[in-house]
Order: structure tokens, then C-alpha cells, then sequence
């Protein structure tokens, strides 16, 4: 029940955020704020129905604690694209592709799915497919050696997902 | 003030159009399927990153009000977000497909073969 309420909540900040709806003075200010309810409660039902709210682990937890990660991976990000940035305007182009598999550790799939997202985000690097059956996750890397880089990515979620 | 807000804006302006464009000379310029994803899916996010903060500047200039900058801030959000999964599932259904990466040591099963380092042997006939 804690997980529809926070959904809804979100919902429905967000619903205000895109509508700008905060002005109550006038009736159909009130009927339109009313319509912006029914359907994040409608939209709540949905995705109980479909069974989204009964994915295991912290959900909420691991929103609330991408933060510092983000930040890292800002700086991650920007650091990358400024390497593949070089490679793509020097005149030799300076290449050598690379198929890696790296095992992951993530307990919850949305830790796996924020883990494979920044392998992706990250340039450089992209997810081709996660093996659930080995855990792994088979990585195209651009240069080689991108190894011990994405281990630490793995660190890092794997401590998004524990602290709880 | 303002022409602080106009500067900031115009080098992300400028910082952002020279990302994009170096995602399109990538995606001309790599060899093949897998390593034009490189450029192509991720130059470009960095880039709507800087447009975007260059766009924000501009409505703190005009005073355009918290909703306005808040929807930029949404935008780069959902680029983030679904960037990588369309990058993802490109590669994914290619991998499937049975087209080789360019220029990898290819001795794992998965991949099965050898080093494929002719573009047009990589690829599959279909």
C-alpha cells in the first residue's frame, strides 16, 4: 500500500510539474487539478494491475539514493565522450573494438537495468546483452581495456542497492 | 547579469553543436554496425545536455518562470533514460542477427569464429 501512495504522490508531482497547475482561484482551475487526480489514481491502478509495484527489493531507497552516483556519472560521462570525441576527429582513428563479458552481482532488476544503462550511457562502451543464466552481461567496448573501469561502475550500484 | 546568462548560453549552444556534429562524423567515419552505435547514440546525449543548459540560461534571462526550466530539466531526463535503451536494443537484435563486431578477437562461443577483420565479412548474408 506504502508503494501505491508513493507512486501516486510522484505521479502526481509530476502531473503538476508538466501542467503548471497550481493556481486554485477559479472553478475550472479546481475541475482541471480534480482530472489531474482521477487519472494518477487511474494510472496507480494500471500499474498495480500489470503487476509493476511488486518488483522486489528498495525501490524507493535506490531512487532516492542515485545522487552522488549521478554526479559520478556525470563526470564519467563527460570524461568519455571527450575521449571518443578525439578518437572520432583523429586522422587515424584510433580504434580497436573489443567483446568483453562482465559478471554482475546485482540483486534487484533495476539495479541490473541502472547498471547496463551506464555502461551505455557511458561512451565507449555499450550493453549488447545481459546472459541471466551466467550473469553476465556482454559489453562492444570502442578502445580495450575498458575492464577494471566498468568493475567499479558495478561497485558503486551494487552500493546504491545495499545501503538500505 | 545578462550578458553573463548570454555567455553561458552561447558556448553550451556551441559546446553542444560540436558533440552532435562529432556524433555524425563518428557515425560516418566507423567501420562498422557496432562501433557507429558509439558516436552515434552517445555524442548526441551529451550533446542535448549542453543545448539544453544553454537553453536553460536563457529562460533564468527572460525570466520565463520555474515551470518552463523545469520541463527542460525533463527533457534531459528522458533523453538519458531512453537513450541507452534504444542503443541497447539496436545492438541487441543485431548481436541476435548474428552480425559480427568489426575487428574483435572473436574466440568466444558466443561469437563463435575468428577474428573477422573485413567489414563485409562481419556481416551476415540475409
Amino acid at each position: 500500500m506504502l508503494r501505491h501512495l508513493t507512486l501516486f504522490l510522484v505521479l502526481l508531482a509530476f502531473w503538476v510539474l508538466l501542467s503548471g497547475q497550481v493556481d486554485f482561484s477559479q472553478s475550472h482551475q479546481r475541475y482541471l487539478f480534480g482530472c489531474g487526480l482521477v487519472s494518477c489514481a487511474l494510472a496507480t491502478l494500471v500499474a498495480a494491475r500489470v503487476g509493476f509495484l511488486y518488483e522486489e527489493g528498495d525501490f524507493t531507497g535506490i531512487a532516492l539514493r542515485q545522487g552522488p552516483y549521478l554526479v559520478w556519472l556525470l563526470g564519467q560521462i563527460l570524461a568519455s565522450n571527450l575521449d571518443v570525441a578525439r578518437r572520432v576527429w583523429s586522422p587515424k582513428l584510433d580504434i580497436s573494438p573489443e567483446v568483453l563479458r562482465i559478471p554482475y552481482e546485482t540483486e534487484t532488476d533495476l539495479a541490473t537495468v541502472i547498471y547496463a544503462n551506464s555502461i551505455t550511457l557511458t561512451p565507449g562502451t555499450v550493453s549488447v546483452m545481459i546472459d541471466e543464466e551466467r550473469r553476465e552481461i556482454l559489453i562492444h567496448a570502442l578502445t580495450k581495456g575498458k575492464g577494471p573501469s566498468l568493475r567499479q561502475m558495478h561497485d558503486r550500484v551494487r552500493r546504491l542497492e545495499k545501503k538500505a | 547579469m545578462d550578458l553573463v546568462l548570454t555567455l553561458i548560453t552561447i558556448v553550451c549552444l556551441l559546446v553542444g553543436c560540436f558533440f552532435s556534429l562529432t556524433g555524425a562524423v563518428g557515425l560516418l567515419r566507423m567501420p562498422d554496425f557496432y562501433t557507429r552505435l558509439h558516436p552515434a547514440g552517445k555524442n548526441d546525449t551529451l550533446g542535448v545536455l549542453f543545448i539544453v543548459t544553454g537553453l536553460l540560461a536563457e529562460t533564468l534571462k527572460y525570466d520565463y518562470g520555474f515551470f518552463v526550466g523545469a520541463k527542460l530539466v525533463l527533457v534531459v531526463l528522458f533523453v538519458f533514460l531512453t537513450a541507452p535503451a534504444a542503443t541497447h536494443a539496436l545492438t541487441q537484435a543485431a548481436f541476435l542477427e548474428g552480425l559480427k563486431p568489426w575487428g574483435c578477437n572473436t574466440s568466444d562461443p558466443a561469437l563463435g569464429g575468428e577474428e573477422t577483420t573485413d567489414i563485409a565479412e562481419g556481416v551476415r548474408d540475409v
